[in-house]
């Protein structure tokens, strides 16, 4: 009964057929491509791989200037080489298309010695036996949480700006942050479908230590069941348009103001949904939706707070379908953060948090091959 | 944007009118009510006030015996008098009523110089210009969580087994917490349209550490927007017969079983309302309630546990409309709290709950009085009970009104503090048999008091022939309390456990309330009276015997004078047939030893050690008992060197001797007998009250005076007398010192219970672990 937080989103609603992805533009390299991995959320697959690029690289060389030295000659010449260099590549399409992208991976798939893909995400199952028929590669299910800290930890350390700060009206709406050395501790919380709470201290030290089943799927649950509206993006969508304070009961409409002796301002929420108890009218659909979204989002903030102090933790990132890069669940999520923890703690948010499953996943399967 | 709480509910659903509430039983006591005080919450409204009740007391006062001494006369005689007694009235109702309880308010209000009435609550602005109106009283504002507080803090205190834990497949839902010496410091989540969390320190220091907007308002609100269903107690019926897996994602819906890396079983709630994000389908209003409900229960688990454990307190209570006595959401937050503290905290309840704003209220306005200085008691006459308006559990008082609760305290004349001897004050439990949780014992004592009824009420009339309406009295008595043994088999847990002293208690309180303060008073005189002239004889033939004979006599007799019981049914029967049953007859019906419980030995042995240097002694009844039992045992500890200290009851249950009786007979002893007059004058036999008016003895609960008592003599052993002091209560009490408990089983199911039959023997002989060894020591050395 009680809650968990599961990192999985997942959805059948149908793409739009129309649009057709351009497989020659996305699966770069694929000719020398080795060690993928696949991470299958509900609604997005991302696949990552590694290959080797031939490159062409300009080459300099000096002369021997001690035999003779004449005035005319240059210094050193140039010439162009080939050389090659290994990338790390990571695509993230959408569910709908993992059929043709599978079957354009095996087309291109040429020079690899490949035995085994590396599979993350709730969809690995699900998706299991296509990919094996697909790309006669033997599907090698990772456990999700590892390789999501695994991917995180690889972003935070190597790219730079990987995280940000999300100020909705500052001129600049992301803040990057400058990559630390030391990147432990963190925590990590991760809002799929349900939330899960990582206290990471190193590479290889994790602990779930705790969750809520009050996620992203709650709000597409209730969302959808409130306003008939069955798409997460759509939801979201009313929500930006909406007024929470027609729905929810403030500090003010119980005592007419602030409650001063309490440090509450007549604005704050007292109650979420509070005011659709008991009048006979109707609310809008989007001002529902724009309640729903606040009342999840405090509460993942205030948890959030919560578990920072209890293991006196500064950085929080932000992670999960729930967040992948919507302004408006980011908005309030940093605003809830910051209500609660009184600016000390700031919500961290990263650019390529979509990809941290399959990250990790790749790097499970490298330091497997990398065993003696 | 961000979280708060109030805990103010507010509905507007229109009450049943037909029902109508009986307010000449609910507002008592009104003509002399001063200091009113109102919480008026979005549905209930709960009003205080604070009035005097006269009460006849049976007053007794010796006569002069030194002019001259008639055989016939009797020690002393014994009048009703009127006292006036300080009571707190508390009072509930839906708002839908507040109109006509105003109404009637006003109508009754005569003897009041009240100007102001304190107000608190989200309603209390809403109805201001009403209440002035029509009570011509000044509505003053107060703060609603210093309210809170305050009444939280008085409960706990005053109220023994207000708290209690909730576990739903138990024989007994309800386990009540012993009232803890120190209440601080702990967590108060009020869940009201919001959630509060406030941390108390002190009796002055709280704060507001934290809240939530996902409380009962949205519980409420989202579930009528969901199910369309637009009352309360409707959405939680809703909620109790749904399915929640239907609608909520579980683990094993994602992973096909558990997540068993991080520990996370496969029926854990991965995502609440996940299902309904994409499955096309109808969802139950049962099922979406029931998801409602488990996922803002969980939310505040958590959020209490995280605080309880970043303020590092354990004691954690629950309050505010969402919980009110609702058993599935007292259920599922303390699973919630069960699950997410793996055990170490655990979710308490209030039995009072709904009563705190308007009890801080009322303190507010009264800190002149300093009701804090006070101990208060629950009148179980008056007060209604947990429950009393959950229309699942009582249909009964459903039907009978609408629903309204009260509840009544009594100013105690004495502060009440614990024994200072009890080994661990916050483990202590009274009471022997929890009747909640032992359906047996609860059919057969239900079953027992019902049947002593009729006996009672005679017993009632007999008492007060001069008083032609004492029989009507006598009928609404038992009316009144056969009304009460009908809640308690619907509702054990009505006034916390359920106990024989409970169920004493109450009869004692319904008999004050009809005045009959002292049934048991001519009774009690004319024993006296008789027991008294065999005092000499008594104490010489005792002292024919030699030490070891005289020391077994001693027990014997006080052992025997304890048969003489009229509280206890068997001997009652006896008494009433053949008055002639005499002192020698009941020595003869005693168990032979070895007793049932048998120490004496041991207390032998210990008695050929040096004296005690204090003993505190808890009497039970009068005439045979105190005069030829106690009194010569006294007498024999006075005369080894042992100070002695009489506890008798402050006022009149069943035939107990009362602290005033107790001083005149010892006067009359004193007179009698050179040892016991030498120590009265030199101060070494001492009375005290022991601050109860109970058949059965709380140790929790005692004057403050005898704890100053005890503690300045260096008391050395506890003597504990009698079947309702020393086997329904404090059978297994553990003691600093050593402790004699004595008694005569009088019951035959009781006897059956223990494994012994009527008028066996307990003669327990405790001597505490870390006394063990300086004892031994004086115990003479004999040669194997």
């Amino acid at each position: 009964m009680p809650p968990c937080g599961a990192g999985v989103d997942r959805s059948s609603h149908s793409m739009d057929k129309s649009i057709t992805l351009p497989p020659d533009e996305i699966f770069r390299n694929l000719e020398n491509a080795k060690r993928f991995a696949i991470d299958i959320g509900g609604s997005l697959t991302k696949l990552a791989y590694y290959s080797t690029v031939q490159h062409k690289v300009a080459k300099v060389r000096s002369f021997d200037h001690t035999a003779k030295e004449t005035e005319g000659d240059p210094l050193y010449e140039i010439s162009m080489q080939e050389e090659v260099s290994a990338r790390l590549h990571f695509i993230k399409f959408e569910n709908a298309y993992i059929e043709t992208c599978l079957d354009f991976i095996k087309d291109h798939l040429v020079n690899t010695d490949t035995k085994v893909i590396k599979a993350t995400g709730g969809g690995a199952h699900k998706f299991k036996d296509l990919i094996e028929k697909k790309l006669k590669l033997r599907v090698d299910k990772e456990d999700e949480m590892t390789c999501l800290i695994k991917g995180c930890n690889f972003v935070l350390r190597n790219i730079t700006h990987e995280a940000f700060v999300y100020a909705k009206h500052a001129d600049s709406e992301f803040r990057f942050q400058n990559t630390h050395p030391d990147i432990f501790p963190y925590l990590l919380i991760n809002i799929g479908s349900g939330v899960s709470i990582f206290k990471v201290e190193s590479e290889d030290t994790f602990e779930r230590v705790g969750g809520s089943s009050i996620g992203g799927g709650t709000f597409w649950g209730l969302g959808a069941l409130l306003t008939k509206t069955k798409r997460f993006d759509e939801l979201l969508q009313l929500a930006s348009k909406g007024q929470h304070t027609n729905v929810d009961m403030l500090v003010k409409d119980i005592y007419g103001g602030s409650y001063g002796s309490l440090g509450l301002t007549g604005d704050l929420i007292a109650s979420s949904f509070g005011k659709s108890a008991t009048p006979d009218k109707e609310f809008s659909k989007e001002d529902m939706a724009k309640s729903l979204l606040h009342m999840i989002s405090n509460d993942i903030g205030q948890l959030a707070c919560l578990y920072a102090r209890l293991h006196n933790l500064t950085r929080v990132y932000f992670g999960g379908f729930f967040i992948r890069g919507h302004p408006v669940t980011m908005h309030t999520i940093t605003y809830s953060i910051n209500f609660f923890t009184k600016g000390e703690v700031q919500a961290l948010f990263l650019r390529h948090e979509g990809y941290l499953g399959t990250i990790g996943a790749f790097l499970k399967g490298a330091e497997e091959d990398s065993r003696p | 944007m961000a979280a708060e709480s109030e805990r103010v509910d507010r509905s507007s659903h229109s009450m049943d009118k037909s029902i109508t509430l009986p307010p000449n039983e609910i507002f008592r006591n009104l003509e002399n009510a001063k200091r009113f005080a109102i919480d008026i919450g979005g549905s209930l409204t709960k009003l205080a006030y604070y009035s005097t009740v006269q009460h006849k007391v049976a007053k007794v006062r010796s006569f002069d015996h030194t002019a001259k001494d008639t055989e016939d006369d009797p020690l002393y005689e014994i009048s009703m008098q009127e006292e006036i007694l300080a009571r707190l009235h508390f009072i509930k109702f839906e708002n839908a009523y507040i109109e006509t309880c105003l109404d009637f308010i006003k109508d009754h209000l005569v003897n009041t110089d009240t100007k102001v009435i304190k107000a608190t609550g989200g309603g209390a602005h809403k109805f201001k210009d009403l209440i002035e109106k029509k009570l011509k009283l000044r509505v003053d504002k107060e703060d609603e969580m210093t309210c809170l507080i305050k009444g939280c803090n008085f409960v706990l205190r005053n109220i023994p087994h207000e708290a209690f834990v909730y576990v739903k497949h138990a024989d007994s839902e309800f386990r009540f917490q012993n009232t803890h010496p120190d209440i601080f410091p702990y967590l108060l989540i009020n869940i009201g349209s919001g959630v509060s969390i406030i941390k108390v320190e002190s009796e002055d220091t709280f704060e507001r550490v934290g809240g939530s907007s996902i409380g009962g308002g949205t519980f409420w609100g989202l579930g009528a927007l969901l199910t369309k269903t637009k009352r309360f107690d409707e959405l939680l019926q809703l909620a109790s017969k749904g399915q929640h897996t239907s609608v909520d994602m579980l683990v094993k819906d994602i992973y096909g079983g558990s997540y068993g890396s991080l520990g996370l079983t496969g029926d854990l709630i991965a995502s609440s309302f996940g299902k309904s994000a994409t499955a096309d389908k109808e969802f139950s209003k049962e099922d979406m309630a029931k998801s409602l409900l488990h996922m803002i229960s969980n939310d505040i688990g958590q959020l209490a546990c995280l605080y309880a454990r970043l303020h590092n307190l354990t004691r954690v209570y629950f309050g505010g409309f969402f919980i009110r006595g609702h058993p599935v959401t007292m259920h599922t937050i303390t699973y919630s709290i069960n699950f997410f503290t793996k055990g170490e905290v655990q979710a308490l309840f209030l039995r009072h709950e709904g009563y705190l704003g308007t009890i801080g209220a009322f303190l507010k306005g009264a800190e002149e009085d300093n009701p804090n200085q006070y101990s208060w008691g629950e009148n179980y006459a008056g007060s209604s009970g947990l429950m009393s308006t959950s229309p699942d559990l009582n249909p009964m008082q459903r039907a009978r009104s609408g629903t309204f609760d009260m509840l009544e305290m009594d100013r105690l004349e004495r502060q009440l503090v614990n024994l200072p001897l009890l080994q661990d004050p916050s483990s202590y439990v009274p009471d022997t048999v929890d009747l909640s949780e032992d359906a047996l014992a609860r059919e057969y004592w239900l079953y027992c008091f019902e049947e002593a009824l009729d006996g009672v009420v005679k017993r009632a009339v007999a008492s007060q022939p001069d008083l032609p309406e004492a029989a009507e009295r006598a009928e609404k008595f038992r009316h009144k309390y056969l009304h009460k043994l009908q809640t308690l088999r619907h509702q054990p847990f009505a006034y916390g456990s359920l106990t024989v002293r409970s169920l004493l208690d109450t009869r004692e309180h319904c008999l004050n309330e009809f005045n009959f303060p002292d049934p048991y008073s001519k009774i009690k005189q004319r024993e006296n009276d008789m027991a008294l002239k065999y005092f000499q004889k008594a104490v010489k033939s005792l002292e024919e015997l030699s030490w070891e004979q005289r020391q077994f006599a001693l027990v014997r007799g006080l052992l025997a004078g304890n048969v003489f019981d009229w509280g206890a049914k068997a001997v009652s029967d006896v008494l009433e047939s053949d008055p002639e049953f005499g002192f020698e007859q009941a020595k003869r019906q005693l168990e032979e030893r070895p007793w049932l419980v048998d120490a004496y030995d041991q207390w032998l042995e210990r008695l050929k050690g040096p004296p005690h240097k204090c003993a505190l002694f808890f009497v039970d009844n009068s005439g045979i008992d105190i005069i030829l039992g106690v009194f010569p045992f006294v007498r024999e500890l006075l005369c080894r060197g042992t100070e002695v200290v009489l506890a008798s009851n402050s006022s009149p249950a069943l035939n107990d001797v009362t602290n005033n009786e107790l001083q005149i007979l010892t006067e009359r002893i004193a007179a009698m007998d050179s040892v016991i007059r030498s120590a009265v004058k030199e101060d070494r036999l001492t009375l005290v009250q022991s601050g109860s008016s109970s058949p059965c003895l709380d140790l929790s609960r005692l004057d403050k005076v005898l704890a100053g008592v005890v503690r300045e003599r260096h008391t050395d052993l506890v003597i504990i007398e009698g079947m309702g002091r020393a086997i329904h209560t404090n059978y297994y009490a553990m003691l600093s010192c050593e402790s004699l408990k004595m008694a005569v089983i009088k019951n035959s199911w009781l006897a059956d219970r223990l494994g012994g039959k009527l008028f066996s023997v307990v003669f327990k002989y405790e001597v505490p672990p870390d006394k063990k060894h300086t004892t031994l020591d004086h115990v003479p050395v004999t040669p194997s």
